[in-house]
């Protein structure tokens, strides 16, 4: 592996770890009627599962609370979730979910997006579907 | 009909051939559409899925490099190869589809080599992305156009199998009702047949029962003789004819000829050989002895029938018992021979009547005359001469005072001249009566003649006129009209000559002249009177004579010239008879007219100015 990516998966793996840390709740919510399956949520993350019905669901990362998630979600790392994206970008030609800020941009995003997935440090206000709390 | 039934096999044969050829032609233009659509479509498949597949391990190459750090050689030739499908594919004309894909590829091709890192990767993550989509696309798109044509194909061969299906049931539909058309044509036509064939059969039976009843109706047998008289067939009448049972007799040449007459034998056979041979028709007469030793005539017809040269000629005929009718022909021989004997005596009879009517006729005009002469010559003028002449005789001395003193002697002279004229009129009558005489005698020596010329079938024809015969006529039978106060009168026209057998009209005009006497003199009147006319006709001259004697009966009209009728009390029937005859013998004819009872009647002899000549050879 290359250094500067190793350098790349060592942050993220230690915001992660902070983020954890301090997140006591998570919550995995979606665009207004989107009625996921908690079962779906991990594939959904990996690029397993895209569709839901006809929606195209696109799922989004929120960097603030993305230890949580893959700790408690994914039950994976950084570089593994990373690496992970990396083979299915090259191999299935899918982008890995974009990643927001925090909670307020990961909202706004579904929101406005259909389809559109996300998970919360908080609990997320009206206007999207909570699908499961970790 | 068989005409119409080898029309509905062709119809159906079209019917059958047209449908398939029209979906064999659509189904090759169809084929040739659709092979044409997957040679262009199928290669360009082909290319892309090429493209799309060296891509994909390209990319599993990158996800590879994921783990090995590191492009492999492969996934980059993987990637030119792409690189290469797809300007292939747009060197084909399709830049439209590829056009994005090859850019991006190419970019590809250009940034990564072999021994590329993941650090090379990862910056290309996007456009690598970017090249899975659009070759995606591109190898869906050629997908879709191959499978749009494969579907067109798949549909075509459907729409094309449809139509063979249509086709082939239309076929069997119009076959079956073709087949049904004409098995019922058929049928009809071998039920007709049938139904013909019995009438047929029917009308053959009934023809041969016919033909059995007729032949054996008719005493007719038939046979046939084959192969030059070896094989002869007889049929059941035929046995009859000859008596011969069919059990025991077997029909050969020899022994048929065995029963024929010995004396008929030769000509017989002779005849039959000679009808085989000529093929011509056999007509012969022959008899056959029967067993029971009768003979039988038969008269034998047959023809010869040529059916195939291989079978040659056969004699078929018919004999047919004619013993009846040779026996009929013998007894009408006879019986005309005695006809002809009767009829020579009758027309001797005849003869003789005839002779005997007219000689009788020409008798009473001798008898007249000879009576007359007689009178004459009773008279007693010469005794009165003869007194006279013994006067003179005793007065020889002195007769010159006896002539002038004497009273006797002075009427002497006077007397004398008296007695001659007396004399000489006696000597007048006298001669004229013994002409009239010779004449009647000449006329029954001419009859005589003449009866002895018809046998002869002579005569002589002499040019006369015809008032001098009228008036020889009138003279024969002058006495009887004087007798009997009937006044006769002449009425005759200028007309020539005729050229005829003067004895046949003179005895025609005497019959009738005779006739009219006796028809005034039974009438009873006092102006009885015949009224002899001459005249111009057409072909010649036509003599009348007319009485107003007792007429005749319309009933009697049609039957006045026919041979024994007569109303005469001593009449015979024999003289308009045979003047009728003799008068169409010189070519005339004669007639009768009468209004009736007491008006009288006229008869017209017409003669032509010349007889005919066949008449007198």
């Amino acid at each position: 592996m290359q250094p500067k990516y190793t350098l790349w998966i060592f942050s993220l793996l230690l915001a992660t770890t902070c983020s954890a840390a301090l997140a006591d709740n998570l919550y995995l919510a979606c665009h207004a009627g989107v009625s996921l399956a908690a079962a779906d949520v991990r594939d959904m993350f990996l690029g397993e599962k895209q569709f839901l019905n006809t929606i195209r669901l696109v799922p989004v990362d929120n960097v603030a609370a993305q230890p949580a998630f893959l700790e408690k979600v994914l039950k994976m790392n950084a570089i593994k979730y990373s690496t992970t994206w990396a083979k299915k970008s090259f191999r299935d030609g899918v982008n890995p979910p974009a990643a927001m800020a925090n909670d307020a941009a990961v909202l706004d995003f579904i929101r406005r997006t259909p389809g559109g997935c996300g998970y919360f440090a908080s609990e997320p206000l009206d206007g999207v579907t909570v699908i499961d709390k970790y | 009909m068989k005409r119409t039934t080898d029309k509905l096999v062709a119809l159906q044969f079209l019917a059958v051939v047209l449908p398939i050829a029209v979906v064999l032609l659509v189904q090759m233009a169809a084929d040739a559409r659709r092979a044409a659509g997957l040679e262009h479509s199928r290669p360009l498949r082909l290319l892309a899925y090429e493209a799309r597949a060296n891509y994909k391990t390209f990319t599993n190459g990158a996800a590879d490099a994921v783990d090995t750090g590191t492009l492999g050689a492969q996934s980059v030739e993987a990637l030119h190869t792409t690189a290469a499908r797809l300007a292939e594919l747009a060197a084909r004309g399709e830049t439209a589809v590829v056009g994005d894909a090859a850019v991006v590829v190419r970019s590809l091709t250009a940034t990564l080599s072999k021994g590329a890192t993941l650090n090379d990767l990862m910056p290309m993550r996007a456009r690598i992305i970017e090249g899975d989509k659009l070759t995606k696309a591109v190898d869906d798109e050629f997908e879709r156009q191959d499978e749009f044509v494969v579907k067109d194909a798949i549909a075509s061969a459907i729409l094309q199998k449809r139509a063979v299906s249509g086709a082939l049931v239309i076929t069997a539909i119009l076959t079956v009702v073709f087949v049904l058309a004409t098995r019922r044509r058929i049928k009809a036509r071998l039920e007709a047949d049938i139904a013909k064939e019995r009438e047929r059969r029917a009308e053959l039976e009934t023809i041969s029962i016919r033909f059995g009843v007729a032949t054996r109706a008719a005493r007719a047998g038939v046979y046939e003789l084959k192969r030059d008289g070896l094989d002869l067939w007889w049929s059941d009448t035929m046995h009859e004819l000859y008596a011969q049972s069919p059990q025991e007799f077997r029909p050969t040449m020899a022994s048929w000829l065995a029963l024929i007459h010995p004396d008929d034998r030769e000509a017989a056979q002779s005849a039959i050989t000679g009808a085989m041979r000529e093929q011509s028709q056999l007509r012969s007469q022959y008899r056959v002895v029967r067993p029971d030793g009768s003979v039988c005539h038969i008269a034998s017809l047959a023809a010869v029938a040529m059916d195939s040269v291989d079978a040659g000629p056969r004699l078929v005929g018919i004999d047919l018992d004619i013993t009846d009718r040779v026996e009929a022909e013998e007894r009408e021989r006879k019986l005309q021979q005695q006809l002809r004997d009767a009829s020579r005596q009758a027309g001797m009879a005849e003869i003789a009547t005839n002779v005997l009517h007219n000689i009788g006729n020409v008798l009473n005009s001798v008898n007249i005359s000879a009576s007359l002469v007689t009178d004459r010559v009773k008279k007693p003028r010469a005794a009165g001469l003869g007194k006279a002449v013994a006067l003179l005789q005793q007065h020889a001395a002195d007769l010159g005072a006896f002539v002038t003193t004497d009273e006797r002697g002075k009427h002497l002279p006077a007397y004398l001249a008296q007695l001659t004229e007396h004399l000489m009129l006696d000597q007048r009558v006298a001669l004229e009566e013994l002409e009239s005489l010779r004449k009647s005698i000449d006329h029954i020596k001419e009859i005589v003649a003449m009866q002895q010329s018809y046998s002869k079938l002579v005569g002589v024809p002499e040019r006369l006129a015809i008032a001098a015969l009228i008036d020889d006529a009138l003279r024969m039978n002058i006495g009887a009209f004087t007798r009997h106060g009937v006044g006769v009168k002449c009425d005759f026209e200028e007309v020539p000559e005729i050229v005829v057998e003067k004895h046949k009209v003179l005895q025609i005009l005497i019959n009738l002249l005779r006739n009219a006497k006796y028809a005034c003199e039974t009438s009873g009147r006092m102006d009885k009177q015949v009224v002899v006319r001459v005249a111009n006709h057409a072909q010649g001259v036509q003599i009348s004579i007319a009485d107003n004697g007792i007429g005749i009966k319309p009933e009697h009209m049609t039957r006045m010239f026919t041979h024994g009728f007569t109303t005469k009390k001593d009449g015979h029937g024999f003289g308009l008879h045979s003047g009728a005859l003799a008068a169409r013998d010189l070519g005339g004819a004669l007639r009768v007219d009468s209004a009736g009872p007491g008006f009288g009647a006229t008869f017209t002899l017409e003669l032509p100015l010349k007889s005919p000549e066949t008449v007198y050879g």
